[in-house]
Parts: structure tokens; sequence; C-alpha cells
């Protein structure tokens, strides 16, 4: 009769061996699973910094709503006018939203609007611009384009001064953007 | 040689037979005194349990200090600088695991180290998310689940507690059922690194001898197989594959030794699973609607993937069961062996790959009524014999719980059907009936296990 139930009985596995190994190294392990988990933190922290401290700060509009999050506390989703996906995409077939399209990479370019301050989009391609100020996006699968600069995280409680300044059209979205078209949110401005 | 656990009652029980057999002169002075040496004192019983009520304390308050710090960071101070913020984290993280790796080695406190080990996977997951919140990182929302659950892993493996596990599996059970609905359009969001992790978990609980560490992957598994059809967008009713799920769980589960307590929490989980089931299907009304919804496109997909799950389960235990120590038995034979011993796991899987198929067949929006009458029929008649089946494992295993919920569940089937023959087909003489047929059914139960005990003990 099969039984599954005793050590002795335990599959003798690579997995098992792996276990095993893992129970005679203990310090060793522990040590690396530490140092793997500080890896991850730095990481995460890497790959927002590179665009924060060599990319260029740019402003453009947004509109947000106020929902929280449990982990994170309470956020402002923030919407641009390039999120919403154009009718057409250089170099992806067809016209208006298709569902092939999402997962793609998307380049937006940005010119500056005639106040100087602020910048908006002009052209969508799948193709990397060659030179100019661009963004670089993921079409999601709900038709939307996204370039990971939709949430900024605040205070308790403080986000309706937010709320108040999108209503009135005065919230503009401070982003760093590299040479390659990668963003990050660097603040939120009223004006 | 470590001596064996034995609870009050049991030592109370065998201090009184040893006296017994002493004074029957069964046993020596010598002999009597070796067989006690084997069992825990009341004194060294009284400190495992002190122990292990420690723990859980100490446990359940790590926990409290996780949480409220992960409420800290959401609080998310605007005055606090950036850099502060990441000084706190990375100190914090570092700190408890060097508290912890002090204890564990320095002061040789293993049981306080592992609550201090566990505080430090805590702070590690809240840590991911003040970086999120404060880089405004908008990435896909379970990745940082699937990091924290890495991350707590290696720990889970390495150290002797289920503390690690349950944490382990908590983690695991959010991102699954968060990544089942987001993500990419193309490729179905199975969380297929779930099973891999679940996988080594799993051996670590049967290397270490702990049913409680199965008892908290067992779950996380029957939910990460129930999302798959999510994932797929099987558009379809899932309560077909949800009920074999259950019955390939009571499979696994009666592949254990029996009396085996590693078997409990997929007798459980089985039992919920398929018994619930069973109880919906039980109702005429809901096949009725069912067959008139007709051919479902995802029906039979989920029909072949649960054929292909049943035979990749008795695959893995019949070959599990064929690396054992023993003389070798033929692949074929030990599948034949398994399907003789255990039947009505298999009833049920049967059941619910041929209910589909009669849905497929039979079912449309014009469905006659009768159609209905075979899967209610079939589902009461299957009801029944679980409950039976429940019976004879608790009184087999000399198990209470499940005695007891054998007995429930034919009463809840008698209930359940006394609500539908009373009040929509055969009103009081039809109730009467059902009450006769149950009665006889238990006192055909009674009477069979009788006669069986009388054979066997012949």
């Amino acid at each position: 009769m099969p039984d599954l139930d005793t050590p002795a009985a335990a599959p003798r596995s690579r997995i098992g061996n792996l276990v095993a190994w893992t129970a005679k190294h203990e310090r060793s392990v522990l040590l690396t699973a530490v140092a793997f988990q500080m890896v991850v933190l730095v990481t995460m922290i890497g790959l927002r910094l590179l665009p924060l401290l060599t990319g260029e700060t740019i402003l453009v509009r947004v509109v947000p709503v106020d929902p929280r999050d449990f982990f994170r506390g309470d956020y402002v989703v923030l919407g641009y006018e390039f999120s919403r996906t154009p009718a057409a995409i250089d170099g992806l077939p067809g016209s208006g939203w298709q569902q092939e399209w999402s997962g793609k990479t998307v380049y937006v370019t940005l010119v500056a609007e005639p106040d100087g301050k602020h910048w908006r989009a002009e052209k969508y391609s799948i193709y990397q611009p060659a030179s100019g100020k661009y963004l670089r996006g993921r079409i999601a699968g709900h038709g939307r384009i996204e370039f990971g600069i939709e949430a900024y995280y605040l205070q308790e409680g403080k986000g309706y001064e937010y709320e108040n300044a999108v209503r009135d059209h005065r919230l503009s979205a401070e982003i760093a953007v590299t040479a390659d078209g990668q963003a990050a949110l660097r603040g939120l401005r009223i004006e | 040689m470590p001596r064996r656990l034995i609870s009050a009652l049991q030592r109370e029980w065998l201090d009184d037979e040893l006296l017994a057999w002493r004074a029957e002169a069964i046993l020596s002075e010598e002999q009597g005194h070796r067989i006690r040496e084997l069992y825990e004192t009341a004194g060294e019983s009284a400190g495992r349990q002190q122990s292990r009520a420690v723990f859980t304390l100490m446990g359940l308050a790590g926990l409290l200090v996780g949480l409220g710090v992960l409420l800290l960071i959401g609080y998310n101070w605007e005055s606090m600088p950036a850099g502060l913020k990441l000084v706190v984290i990375f100190g914090t993280v570092l700190g408890t695991y060097a508290t912890g790796f002090y204890l564990r080695y320095t002061r040789e406190a293993p049981v306080a180290s592992e609550v201090v080990f566990f505080m430090g996977c805590l702070f590690y997951g809240a840590g991911i998310w003040l970086v999120a919140q404060i880089f405004h990182v908008n990435a896909n929302y379970p990745d940082g689940m699937w990091w924290w659950a890495l991350g707590v892993l290696p720990f889970a493996l390495c150290l002797n507690t289920v503390l690690l596990h349950t944490l382990l599996v908590a983690v695991l059970g959010i991102w699954a059922g968060m990544e089942f609905f987001g993500r990419w359009s193309v490729v179905p969001n199975g969380a297929y690194s779930l099973f891999v992790m679940v996988s080594l978990g799993l051996t670590w609980a049967y290397r270490k001898n702990s049913p409680a560490a199965v008892g908290l992957y067992a779950p996380l598994l029957a939910w990460w197989v129930i999302l798959q059809p999510f994932a797929w967008r099987l558009e379809t009713n899932p309560i077909y594959f949800i009920g074999a799920v259950g019955g390939l769980f009571l499979l696994v589960g009666e592949s254990h030794r029996p009396g085996s307590r590693f078997a409990i929490p997929y007798r459980l989980w089985g039992t919920l699973l398929t018994g619930g089931v069973l109880i919906t299907l039980s109702f005429y009304e809901f096949n009725k609607d069912l067959l008139r919804r007709g051919t479902e496109p995802g029906g039979l997909v989920l029909t072949l993937a649960t054929v292909a799950l049943a035979l990749a389960t008795v695959a893995a235990t019949v070959l599990v069961g064929g690396r054992l120590p023993g003389a070798p038995v033929p692949f074929w034979v030990r599948v034949a062996d398994l399907i003789r011993r255990q039947w009505l796991p298999f009833v049920f899987v049967l059941l619910m790959v041929l209910l589909p198929l009669w849905q497929t067949a039979a079912g449309s929006p014009d469905a006659p009524d009768l159609a209905a009458f075979v899967p209610t029929i079939l589902a009461n008649v299957v009801m029944i014999a679980c409950s039976i089946w429940l019976i004879a494992v608790g009184l087999r295993e000399d198990r209470g719980r499940s005695f007891a919920a054998g007995v429930l569940y034919f009463l809840l089937w008698t209930v359940l059907r006394y609500v539908d023959l009373f009040g929509g087909f055969g009103g009081m003489l039809g109730a009467a009936f059902m009450f006769f047929l149950c009665g006889a059914t238990l006192f055909s139960v009674g009477i069979y296990w009788h006669q069986r005990k009388k054979v066997n003990h012949a």
C-alpha cells in the first residue's frame, strides 16, 4: 500500500535532497536568505532611482481619484491624456482598440505645450524614436497605456487637496524621464 | 533517543494498566519501568505544552507587531524624508535578523530566534511595500507578494517551526488570488511557481513529521487548483471541477498508511469540497437550471483537465508507493490495488467527469425536466455513500470527528430531502417514506459493521 507519511518513506526526490541540504547548511542558507531579501529591496530602489537621478524632469497634466491600498496606505491614481489608447498606433494593425494590442510596448513622443511648462503627447508608435523626448509604456488589457507613473502615495487624509486641485484643473505631475523613455514620478504640483 | 510524546489521559491509562499487569505478574517491575521510560514524564509533557503556549503567544505577538508596522508604514509621514524611511526599513529588517542570529547561535535559544526570524520576514514584506510607497512604484501589484513569499521560503525550509510556513502559505494564498485576475491577457495567469513552493513546503512537512504543516499546504493547493479555470478564462460553471478536486484530495488522503495523521488535512478539505458540491447537486432545481444552460464552452476542457489531474494523481501516488522499501510490485498491479481500496474517491471523481458529459449530451434551453433526474439521483446516492464512508473511516481509524461528520452529513441529507419531499414531491407520505428509508439504511450499516467486526475477530 502506498504510504506517504513516515519521514523514512518520504519521496527521495531532488526536492527532498534540497530540503535536507538546507537543513545541514542552516546558518549559510539563512544568511543567504537575508542577503537575498536585501537584494530584492535594493533592486526595487535602484530601478526607481535610475530615472530620478539621471532623467530630465517634465510637467504633465493629470486626472486623479483617491483610493486606499491596504499595504501602502492612501494614494492618488493618476490618469494622463496620453494614457488613453489612440485610434491608431504606428506599427500596430487595425484602428480603434484591438485586443491583440495588449501587452505591446508603445513609445509616446512628447512635445512642449504653448505655455512652455507642460508636455503633451504627439505621436504613438511601437518603434523607439531616434531622438526627442518620449515615454515608454505598455498597453494594458483594459485598453490603457501604463507607464509605471499611475500612483502617488500620500500621508493618510492628505488626498483631498489633490482632489480639489484636479477638479480645478490645477494639478500636474513632475516626471523624471530617461533618454530611453523610462519614467518615474517625482512629485505632484498644485498650480 | 527522544522519548515518545504522550497526553495526560494516555499516561494515566498507561500507569493504571502497568500497575494491573504487574499485579497479574504479566510484567516485572523492571519491564514496567522500561516501558514507562519510553514515554515523556509528566514534567516533560507539561514543559512541552508550556513551551508551545509561550511559542504561540510569542508568534501572535510577532504577528501583531508586524501588522502594526504595516499600518505605520501605510500612514506615510510626509515629514519623514525618503532617505530616513529607507534607513528605518533596512535598520529594522537587518536589526531583527541580527537579533535572530544572536539568539539562535550565541544564546542557543532556537524557539525565541524563530519568533524573531518570523518578525524579520514580516518586516521584509513591509519593507517591499514601503519602498513601493516611497518611490510610487505602480508595477504589477501581486509581484510584491511573490517576492515576499520567495524571501520567506528559505526561512520556512530551514527553521524547525510551522510559524514561517503559516506566513508563507498566507502570502502565497493572497498572491495566487491576486495573480489570477491580473497581468497578461494572452497567457493565463496561473501562478505556476506556487506549485513548486508548495512542493518544497510539503516535502519539509513530511520530513519533519509535521501534519500541522501539511494542514497548511493542503488548502493552499486546493485553492490554487480551483482557481485555475478562472485563470484560463474557461467560461463555464466550475462546480464539477471543484467536486473533482475534492475527490482527488480524498484519494491522496487515503493513500496514506491507515490511521496516519497526515491523511486528515486531505480528508478534511476533500470532504468539505466534495460534500459541499454534492449538496448543491442534490437539488433537482439546480440540475434543471444547469441543463437549461446547455453545453458550456469550457465544460469539455474542464472535464479533460479533471481526467488528466486524476491520472496524474493516481500515477504520482502509485509511483511514490513504488519507491518505498519492500518487495517490488508491478505498476499496474499497484494501480488496480489503489482503485480497489479507494473506490469511493474514484466514484466521486468519476461522477464529476460524467455529470458535465451528461450536461453536454442532454443539456439545451428546452431540455426535458426528466433529464435533471439523472444527476439529482446520482448526487443523492453519492451523498449517502459519502456519509457512510465517513462513518466507516471514523470506526476503522477510531476517529470521533470523522464518525460524527458522517452522521451529521447523513442527517443533513435527511433534512434537505425532507424539505424537498415534504414541500415539492411526495407531501407528508413522501417524507414519512424517506424517514423509514433513512432509518433502515442506518440499521443496515450498523448490522453490517457488527457482522464485519465479528468476522474480523473470529
